[in-house]
């Protein structure tokens, strides 16, 4: 399986390379690509679009709203809008890949179309990723839009992180349903 | 009548009395100090109460005051509060009427009991998060609300939204401003909250959503950057303050405490002793609107009352007003009165067991002491009345006490036994007396008999030596005459000779012819003795005739009988003339004495005159003596006479003593004495009456006498024993 995503992602990665700036990039370019075919598991895919159902209709001012729960819920580990993201099993399987990631990976974080999360191997913050790059970068800007975010030096960990996000799409007809942001380490 | 009541009545009432009075002094006097006391204790258990009551009202608002403050500023309340308010905002923003969309999910839909609607978690909802938030706190909000004991809890968003309620009530999901939920407490409440920043309390009163009585508590809820973001209220029960104002007290009686709101109702009444048996009913009767409520809302300071409950209870009442939590409120501490001085009714009690004890106590011990001094006075009263009434002296007393009447009664004993014994020898003297009294009548009696003998033979005397006189005057002149007699009788004596001279001549002539008659008489004789002889041979004669010779033997019969005549005349006849010859010669012999006789009387009488004349010198010398001896007889009957009087009178006096010394013995004898001397005079000689009189020291006597031989008397062992 993973294969079939390794040879997809170098088809892609092949198409867009030339795009990405090359800039400090701790993920290389086929490494993007492999999680770019994977983020298309039907796993993936089908939490992304059952969450879009509900989400549509939600407004800026709900959608700010139910963020704030979020991060109300953050400071408690947990509540009744958190929890059930953080508990999903595509939240597992996001996990399972950072697991097997052999340290390369720190988080995987899921958007749906509105940028509320889907899922994520760990607790996000905010609820709602709408307001940033890594979902304002991505999303709307296509299928093959890839956001590298500043490479930042993490002193709990003693290590060098970055955020790596791209467009999740429906993998028939290849249309945006959703976002993915990889964090990377690099010691 | 105190003196009349009998000592043995009077002396234990009289113990009873003094010892009930004092006992009973005692017992008021510590019923009325112990009641003082237990006031002053009541008055400052109520003081107390009331500001325990008070400080633990407001701690427990003070408590609820800084839990409010706490849920103010915490995480989870915060996350809660923004929970609610995104997830209405979430409905607001998909839904149509979220009021009516959020009521026909949680209120319409669902099926739980009006109260118990808080049980429903998540509503039937796949269209908004508000259910799945819901869900999420729900149980959270539960344990919160129960917690705390409240009723319910409200959140308002900053637009006035109740954007939850715990057990959704009319006002889940309803505006605050407006629409159709009615302005209330809450709605104020969530307003103030709203607007200001810190907590809040309104008054307990009847809220009819939760149709008690409640006092909401709100305060604006602020995330963690410190922006409001909303307002909780909880609505408190008046219940709350149960902990506060039934804590018990811990006095020795139930404390009744009162809450009256500002209005003058009765919020809330307890007794903080379930045994007390008081329902929070009857603690709270009658004060709602009383003047007591209005009274006690006025009060800035504690005042203390007597009042009576409306069911007629008696209560020590102390009342003041409070301020709860910013609220003023009337706070009623009481007591029931009879609780209050329930110890003064123990006291009470134990006194009356006390008081009781005491007077069986001193009753038994006055009766004890009563008959103490009482029986041995009984004892000796009654030995004293059977003496005067059998003047029976030989009683004793018998008594066995060593207190002062068995001394008292000892010591009169001892004066009836002296008086016994004095008695005793009285009358043994008496007796002894009397006797001697008697002998002397006796001897007076002789004496007066004798006296009267002599007087009697003074005077024999007397006329004896009259008549001796008188005889020896004529015995002088008989003398004389004897004389002339004498010389008479010598003449006639002389005579008397010659004639019986002439008188033996004459008498042998009698001898002589005697002798003869005596021959002639012989002869008479011998024929009377042929005459029989011949007359028996007749007979014989006769007798050979046969019948013949009958009439012939008749004849010689008759012959023979005249024989025997003669013969026996002639016998008769000789015996008389021997008699006769025999007293002729007698008379000779006597004429011859005659003879000497004459002449020895011719020579005596010769000498009797010469004596005579002798005599008759003799005489007239005696006749001198006689006339001497006369007179002193005549004294002497005149000293005979006196003495028979003075006799009689010591007869007399004598008897009278006798007669006295009966009557005095017929007294005596009236008493009883423990002596057995006989009462019967006994005779004593002078002698005796002598000694009698100079040993008539009896008393001296007494104490030589063994008492005990004196007690040894029969009846005196009875009276003994019937003391």
């Amino acid at each position: 399986m993973k294969k079939i995503y390794r040879f997809l992602a170098v088809l892609i990665v092949g198409g867009a390379g030339a795009a990405v700036a090359q800039d400090a990039r701790l993920l290389d370019e086929v490494q993007v690509a492999q999680y770019r075919a994977w983020a298309q598991s039907p796993e993936i895919v089908a939490a992304v679009q059952a969450q879009n159902k509900e989400t549509t209709e939600y407004s800026e001012r709900a959608i700010l709203a139910l963020d704030k729960i979020w991060r109300g819920e953050v400071i408690l580990n947990g509540g009744p809008i958190m929890s059930p993201v953080m508990d999903s099993p595509v939240s597992d399987f996001l996990r399972a890949e950072v697991a097997e990631s052999h340290g390369i990976l720190s988080e995987i974080i899921l958007m749906d179309a509105k940028g509320l999360n889907v899922g994520a191997s760990s607790p996000t913050s905010d609820f709602w990723q709408g307001d940033e790059s890594k979902h304002s970068e991505t999303y709307p800007k296509g299928f093959y839009a890839v956001h590298y975010s500043e490479v930042e030096f993490d002193s709990s960990t003693q290590s060098y992180q970055q955020q790596v996000s791209f467009v999740v799409a429906d993998p028939l007809t290849q249309t945006p349903i959703g976002a993915m942001t990889l964090g990377v380490y690099r010691r | 009548m105190l003196a009349s009541t009998r000592l043995a009545i009077k002396l234990p009432a009289a113990f009873l009395a003094l010892t009930v009075s004092s006992v009973l002094l005692v017992a008021i006097i510590s019923y009325m100090f112990l009641r003082n006391d237990l006031r002053i204790q009541a008055d400052f258990a109520l003081t107390n109460a009331a500001n325990q009551r008070t400080a633990d009202a407001q701690e427990t608002l003070s408590g609820v005051e800084s839990l409010l403050e706490l849920l103010s500023r915490d995480v989870a309340v915060s996350s809660f509060v923004n929970s609610m308010t995104g997830a209405f905002i979430v409905v607001d923003e998909t839904q149509s009427d979220p009021t009516t969309y959020l009521r026909k999910l949680f209120v319409d839909g669902n099926s739980n009991a009006p109260a118990q609607r808080y049980l429903l978690a998540e509503g039937a909802d796949d269209l908004t998060p508000y259910s799945a938030l819901h869900a999420g706190w729900q149980d959270w909000v539960t344990r919160l609300v129960q917690h705390v004991g409240a009723r319910d809890l409200y959140v308002a968003d900053l637009d006035g939204n109740i954007v939850y309620s715990w057990n959704k009530g009319s006002e889940f999901a309803q505006s605050i401003n407006g629409g159709s939920l009615p302005q209330s407490a809450l709605t104020a409440q969530l307003n103030r909250a709203l607007t200001s920043d810190g907590v809040s309390f309104t008054s307990f009163e009847v809220y009819s959503g939760l149709n008690e009585h409640i006092s909401f508590g709100s305060v604006p809820v602020f995330d963690n950057e410190g922006a409001k973001i909303g307002a909780i209220a909880i609505a408190f029960p008046i219940s709350m303050l149960d902990g506060a104002l039934a804590k018990p007290m811990g006095m020795h009686y139930s404390v009744h405490t009162i809450l009256v709101s500002k209005n003058g109702e009765a919020l809330v009444g307890h007794d903080d002793d379930a045994a007390g048996g008081h329902s929070d009913e009857d603690v709270m009767g009658g004060i709602s609107n009383s003047e007591l409520a209005q009274a006690a809302l006025a009060a800035s300071t504690l005042v203390e009352i007597d009042r009576t409950r409306f069911d007629g209870l008696e209560m020590v009442t102390t009342y003041r007003s409070v301020e709860l939590a910013g609220q003023k409120y009337g706070l009623i501490v009481e007591a029931e009165k009879e609780q209050v001085f329930a110890k003064a009714g123990q006291l009470r009690l134990v006194m009356g067991g006390i008081v009781l004890a005491v007077l069986a106590l001193s009753a038994l011990v006055g009766l004890w002491v009563a008959r103490s001094i009482v029986r041995p006075l009984d004892k000796m009263r009654e030995t004293l009345d059977t003496m005067a009434q059998n003047k029976d002296l030989s009683a004793r007393f018998n008594v066995e006490s060593n207190d002062e009447v068995g001394a008292s009664a000892r010591a009169v004993g001892a004066i009836v036994e002296v008086m016994d014994q004095t008695l005793i020898s009285f009358r043994r003297e008496t007796v002894g007396v009397s006797g001697v009294a008697q002998e002397l009548s006796h001897l007076a009696q002789g004496l007066a008999a004798n006296a009267e003998i002599q007087a009697e033979a003074v005077e024999e005397l007397s006329a004896a030596a009259e008549e001796t006189n008188q005889q020896v005057q004529s015995g002088s002149a008989a003398a004389k005459d004897m004389g002339r007699l004498a010389s008479a009788t010598y003449s006639v004596a002389q005579e008397g000779k010659e004639k019986v001279t002439r008188m033996v001549s004459a008498m042998s002539d009698i001898s002589q012819s005697s002798e003869e008659i005596g021959k002639t008489i012989k002869v008479i004789d011998e024929i009377a003795f042929q005459t029989n002889l011949l007359a028996l041979n007749a007979a014989v004669e006769a007798a050979r005739a046969g019948t013949h010779g009958r009439g012939f033997s008749v004849v010689a019969q008759e012959v023979r009988n005249l024989a025997a005549r003669s013969a026996k005349a002639a016998q008769e006849t000789r015996s008389l003339i021997e008699k006769s010859a025999n007293q002729v010669r007698l008379g000779v012999d006597v004429s011859n004495d005659t003879f000497t006789a004459f002449d020895n009387i011719a020579n005596d009488v010769g000498k009797v005159v010469t004596l005579i004349q002798d005599i008759v010198q003799s005489v007239d010398e005696q006749a001198k003596s006689v006339t001497h001896m006369n007179t002193a007889i005549s004294s002497v009957a005149q000293i005979a006479r006196d003495s028979t009087s003075q006799a009689d009178l010591i007869a007399q006096t004598a008897e009278n003593l006798t007669g006295t010394n009966a009557s005095l013995l017929k007294h005596l004898g009236q008493f009883r004495l423990s002596g057995g001397i006989p009462d019967q005079p006994v005779t004593m000689s002078t002698s005796d009456l002598r000694k009698g009189r100079g040993s008539s020291s009896a008393p001296s006597n007494l104490s030589t006498r063994p008492a005990r031989s004196v007690m040894n008397i029969d009846h005196d062992e009875r009276s003994f024993g019937s003391f």
